[in-house]
């Protein structure tokens, strides 16, 4: 007996895998799997680019467009991306749920029953395949509505069958009229579908189709001329939109007018290929009204199990292929966000490694991450520098994507609220916005303004906590001077008030900012504006600079950035501006560095004449972390 | 809304009966007034004003508000103190010229606490019925959800008279802005559309028409409006207008103009002229006076001294330099000829600068915004309401009215006697719409929020209220007309040398 048991549950295991069933159980265990791991910081994001209050105001603001319930149910759910396994276990398991009630409604025979998985998939990769858009989207609730529209319409079809098929044509009336309201294009959607399948019913069962088709044709008639009585009782919402109420059909358009000239192309730049998800999602269902008309027609066997099965196992491939945005440079700036929240500076810098072809986000947060740090001056550029191209149909910019971070610890509090408000505007607020504005107005010392946005967290489910930390501060202001996390800002905002415009172009506006020295700047603000002024190589800046960190710090020995800095400068100005006292290089600027100097001017006369993409190819693995290479192999940096 | 409000009358009436609350029978007195938000201790009230809600910002496990007024009395449960409209206009007809005492009671470790009454004063002065507003997020540059409602501030009925997103926007948006009627009817009003099917939706003699008042002669097309009470005549500024933004200063966003002039638009003939065109001023907010035969308006003299710079520039650089004075000319209608500038208020002889001049109904006093420096008051922590006295020059500020924070965007009643305007008091940065009572000589009353329905309203709200304006009407207009409007062809208008 003891000897039998493991042999009979291997071969039990055996089976289990050989067996078809067991392909949906992988796929959903697999999926919650790589969700709630290789995308768990993408799905903390997508929760912070949203926001879910427990507020009458709240609702009615989501209801006072069609779609609106949609929008706040979906909200809901996502919040739950707080916790990513959490979130992606709810999603996964609603995903599910579609997978069920498909082959429950539908009927789907023992041979089909894979199929069932096409609307999952489709419903999947509409969600993976949004990258940049994630920003963009003016509709918080994006990753759940789709999927919740789904599972209305499917328990909608449900209830749909079991009504006399005289009364059909009243339900759908009914349906459009009810649903159009909470779920928008997708209510429209689910009457033709029901109409779809009350013809393929028929014909299944051989019976008088003229009923069904009166109850498609209506399903028609209601679908086109509901939303335009409906028209009539929103004021939020042109006659041109209302059929496309609750999907981001405007956004998709008119990005394509906005579209930018990339240099390179890719395929996530083709503003179309949005759509191709929720066109699947509409022809699986379409493709099962098919069957169900078939039904009896069709064969059922092993053999078509085995080739349906090895259909969706390839669609499924084919679909996570194209459909899964995963360019590297958006999961880092993602990855980078986070543990900035967590302060965890260390992994925000190592995580600037994980790239070659690096973006600006990622390399300002990583600088940022070294101020605080305090290896800047050392490490600075030793990590991927340039400035990749953004794999997005539309302008990209960073003021969107992590410029409220980034002003809001170089100390720039007025500037980070600004872009919370426009962004809030254009896309409505979200956690990270009011996050964002509370804390800058905190720092700003605008208690009232910081103590609104903190009472708005308050009414969040799980940013309740959060705010409550941020709200003692403004019970006992003095808290603040003495929070670690608030150092590098304060430090940082030693400026006088000035006017100003940063056009979007963060990092340019920065650089240019940090050119303006207060009367009594901290030595934080004088090293920010040193490396300021080695980014945007501006050598008589340096110049200035170096000379106020000598005489703020009365250094013995200088960090190795500005040793290298230093020595190219005094290289290239060959003693026309600038000029030192005898030994002054010998004492600050170390033997390594001025033979590394000597090796890299020696180089470079080696391959004089070759072009300088080519030449920087020969210079990489020496120089790479070197200023030097910087200066010169590290060119045409555009700020988005 | 009208299903709404029988269901609530109901419920509240049914509460009422089943749990009737009373006043405590023993309780200490607290020694001082109580902390309520919105602010309404002792404001005065115009006697057909919606209900004042607000809740008690005392700690506390039970509240009781008592509400008296002529051997009336009222007593509600609870820490939000919303009374029934009809209630409450039952109670403002019996205090009408006289109070409404409020007396609240804070149960705390089981022992209720007595606040120092306070109370409602109920002028006999009644309010304009109606008022609009242009429901605004404080942003800067972006705009995405704009719209221009009315409100029936005898209740909390409101309507949309136009949103921007009646017309497909994306990917162009759409502003809208500067609402206004003409004596307070809105037969004859407008309103601009800019950007996307950009234009002024003008409503003549009932008549919505789109119109386009930019010419080759003018800077702009209109901006800010003045309608003339008496004659067939709309005053606008024309304006270049930028925006940047501080660093640090919580004021956070200039508003400037590099260029601006006054025109008068005649909507008869379709034609345009100008009033106003210094070539180193900037003109700007005309306002015509109660007899339609002189027409004010703020300039600011403004010369470009640095070449090197370009205009814009240099007057970001000398953006405190910018100070509005107030002028006049007259306007003769006969001829349509205007009269020589006047100097009506010389802020700038202060080291001041005064904007958004508004003449009372009965013509003496002028309501306007004084702040340091600039034309865009409502974003300058030091402006506040003042009063000219046009007869004997004199001036003042509305002390009880004003707060550290920005007042501005000010507006008569019909009958003069009530004040509207927006402020930022409230948590700096949105603003909010404020009452004051305005007797005879000029002086404002203590100022009180826009009563709402939830005293919350106001903490979760996104929008700002800007450019109030009272109404002694609805509009009738649908927003869906104005949208089919706005969707046309604009009528373009002339430029002629005299508005005859």
């Amino acid at each position: 007996m003891t000897d039998t048991m493991p042999n009979n549950k291997i071969s039990k295991l055996g089976g289990m895998l050989r067996s078809l069933k067991t392909i949906p159980l992988l796929f959903f265990v697999g999926l919650w799997i790589v969700l709630s791991t290789y995308e768990s910081a993408l799905l903390f994001r997508i929760n912070e680019l949203s926001v879910f209050l427990f507020d009458d105001l709240f609702f009615e603001s989501m209801m006072s467009k069609p779609a609106g319930f949609l929008h706040y149910i979906s909200s809901f759910f996502v919040q739950f991306f707080y916790y990513p396994a959490l979130g992606a276990a709810i999603y996964v398991a609603l995903l599910y749920a579609v997978y069920k009630l498909v082959i429950s409604v539908f009927g789907l025979q023992k041979s089909y029953k894979l199929l069932a998985l096409l609307p999952v998939l489709a419903l999947l990769v509409s969600n993976t395949q949004l990258g940049y858009w994630i920003f963009y989207l003016k509709q918080p609730g994006y990753w759940y509505m789709a999927l919740l529209a789904t599972l209305l319409f499917l328990l909608a079809l449900w209830c749909f069958k079991r009504v006399k098929v005289v009364l059909r044509m009243f339900f759908v009336v009914v349906w459009v009229f009810v649903g159009y309201p909470l779920l928008g294009a997708y209510a429209l959607v689910a009457a033709f579908l029901m109409g779809c399948y009350d013809v393929a019913a028929s014909l299944s069962e051989r019976k008088n189709i003229l009923l069904p088709s009166l109850t498609l044709a209506v399903a028609v008639v209601a679908a086109c001329a509901i939303p335009y009585v409906y028209y009539y009782c929103y004021t939020s919402v042109s006659a041109e939109h209302m059929y496309g109420a609750g999907l981001p059909i405007t956004q998709w358009i008119g990005s394509y007018v906005a579209k930018v000239e990339h240099e390179t192309f890719s395929y996530w730049h083709f503003v179309y290929l949005y759509w191709i998800p929720l066109i699947l999602l509409f022809s699986s269902f379409v493709g099962f009204c098919v069957l169900v008309a078939l039904r009896t027609k069709l064969h059922d066997g092993k053999k078509i199990e085995r080739i349906v099965a090895a259909c969706v196992v390839l669609s499924a491939a084919v679909l996570v292929c194209l459909f899964w945005y995963n360019d590297t440079n958006f999961r880092i700036e993602n990855k980078q966000n986070n543990a900035m929240w967590e302060c965890k500076w260390r992994d925000v810098a190592e995580y600037a490694r994980d790239t070659e072809k690096t973006t600006r986000q990622i390399v300002l947060n990583k600088n940022i991450a070294l101020f605080k740090l305090g290896t800047a001056s050392n490490e600075m550029f030793s990590y991927p520098d340039g400035s990749s191209d953004i794999l997005a149909p539309m302008p990209v910019h960073l003021t969107q994507t992590g410029g409220k971070m980034i002003y809001f610890q170089y100390g720039k509090f007025n500037f980070s609220y600004r872009w919370c408000m426009e962004d809030a505007v254009e896309y409505g607020w979200r956690i990270e916005y009011l996050k964002h504005a509370a804390r800058s107005m905190l720092l700003a010392g605008e208690y009232r303004l910081a103590q609104r946005y903190i009472d708005i967290l308050k009414r969040t489910m799980f940013y309740r906590g959060w705010a409550e930390d941020l709200e003692k501060y403004i019970l006992d202001p003095a808290l603040i001077e003495k929070t670690n996390e608030f150092a590098m800002p304060l430090q940082l905002s030693c400026y006088e008030d000035a006017l100003g415009v940063d056009e979007s172009f963060v990092e340019a506006y920065l650089t240019g900012e940090f050119k303006y020295i207060s009367d009594k700047p901290t030595l934080l603000y004088i090293e920010v504006a040193l490396m300021s002024a080695m980014i945007r190589k501006d050598s008589k800046l340096f110049w200035y600079l170096i000379d106020r960190y000598f005489k703020e710090c009365e250094p013995t020995r200088l960090p190795r950035y500005y040793q290298e800095a230093l020595l190219l400068f005094l290289n290239i100005d060959k003693g026309k501006t600038v000029s030192v006292s005898p030994g002054f290089v010998d004492k600050f600027v170390s033997k390594s560095v001025q033979r590394k100097l000597e090796s890299f001017v020696a180089r470079t006369k080696k391959y004089k004449g070759m072009k300088e993409e080519e030449m920087a190819k020969y210079f990489k693995d020496d120089y790479a972390d070197t200023y030097f290479y910087f200066y010169f192999f590290v060119r045409k940096i555009k700020t988005n | 809304m009208a299903m709404k409000k029988i269901f609530g009358s109901i419920l509240v009436m049914a509460l009422m009966l089943s749990c009737a609350p009373s006043v405590p029978e023993n309780s200490v007195a607290a020694g001082r007034k109580p902390e309520i938000y919105p602010q309404y201790t002792d404001v005065t009230i115009p006697c057909n004003i919606a209900p004042l809600t607000f809740r008690i910002e005392e700690d506390g496990d039970g509240y009781v508000t008592r509400f008296a007024a002529g051997g009336k009395e009222l007593v509600v449960a609870g820490k939000e103190v919303a009374v029934p409209v009809e209630e409450w206009h039952a109670m403002l007809d019996v205090a009408n010229g006289d109070k409404i005492d409020v007396e609240l009671f804070v149960k705390s470790k089981e022992e209720w606490k007595r606040f120092e009454p306070f109370c409602f004063k109920v002028s006999p002065d009644s309010i304009d019925p109606y008022i609009s507003y242009r429901l605004i997020p404080p942003s800067y540059v972006a705009y995405e959800n704009l719209r221009i409602c009315q409100r029936n501030i005898s209740n909390y009925d409101e309507e949309v008279i136009y949103s921007n997103h009646l017309v497909p926007s994306e990917p162009h948006g759409q502003c809208i802005n500067c609402h206004a009627y003409k004596n307070y009817k809105t037969d004859n009003m407008q309103f601009h559309a800019r950007q996307h099917l950009g234009g002024t939706v003008f409503v003549h003699n009932g008549k919505a028409k789109k119109v386009d008042l930019k010419t080759d002669s003018t800077i702009s097309a209109g901006v800010y409006p003045s309608f003339n009470p008496k004659y067939d005549v709309v005053a606008y500024s024309v304006n270049s207008t930028g925006q940047v933004f501080h660093t640090k200063n919580p004021n956070k966003v200039e508003v400037q103009d590099k260029a601006s002039d006054v025109i008068v638009y005649n909507p008869v003939k379709e034609t345009v002229t100008h009033v106003a065109n210094g070539a180193d001023d900037l003109e700007v907010f005309p306002c015509w006076s109660a007899d339609g035969k002189v027409l004010y308006y703020c300039s600011a003299h403004m010369e470009h001294l640095d070449t090197t710079l370009k205009r814009e520039s240099e007057f970001v650089l000398r953006y405190k330099e910018i100070k509005y004075d107030i002028l006049s000319r007259s306007w003769d209608p006969e001829t349509g000829e205007f009269g020589a500038v006047d100097t009506v208020f010389a802020a700038s002889l202060l080291g001041m600068s005064a904007t958004f001049p508004r003449v009372s109904p009965c013509g003496r006093y002028m309501l306007f915004a004084l702040a340091e420096y600039g034309c865009f008051h409502i974003w300058h922590k030091d402006a506040d309401l003042y009063v000219l006295d046009l007869e004997t020059k004199d001036y003042w500020p509305l002390d009880k009215a004003n707060s550290p924070f920005p007042e501005s965007y000010h507006a008569w009643s019909s009958t003069g006697k009530w004040i509207l305007f927006a402020s930022r008091r409230d948590d700096t940065n949105y603003s909010r719409l404020y009452i004051a009572h305005m007797d005879d000589n000029g002086v404002a009353d203590k100022a009180f929020l826009l009563p709402q329905e939830s005293s919350e309203f106001y903490d979760f709200f996104d929008h700002s209220f800007n450019v109030p304006e009272f109404m002694i009407e609805p509009v009738r207009i649908t927003p869906y007309e104005f949208a089919e409007v706005i969707k046309g062809e604009p009528v373009n208008v002339e430029y002629k040398q005299n508005i005859k």
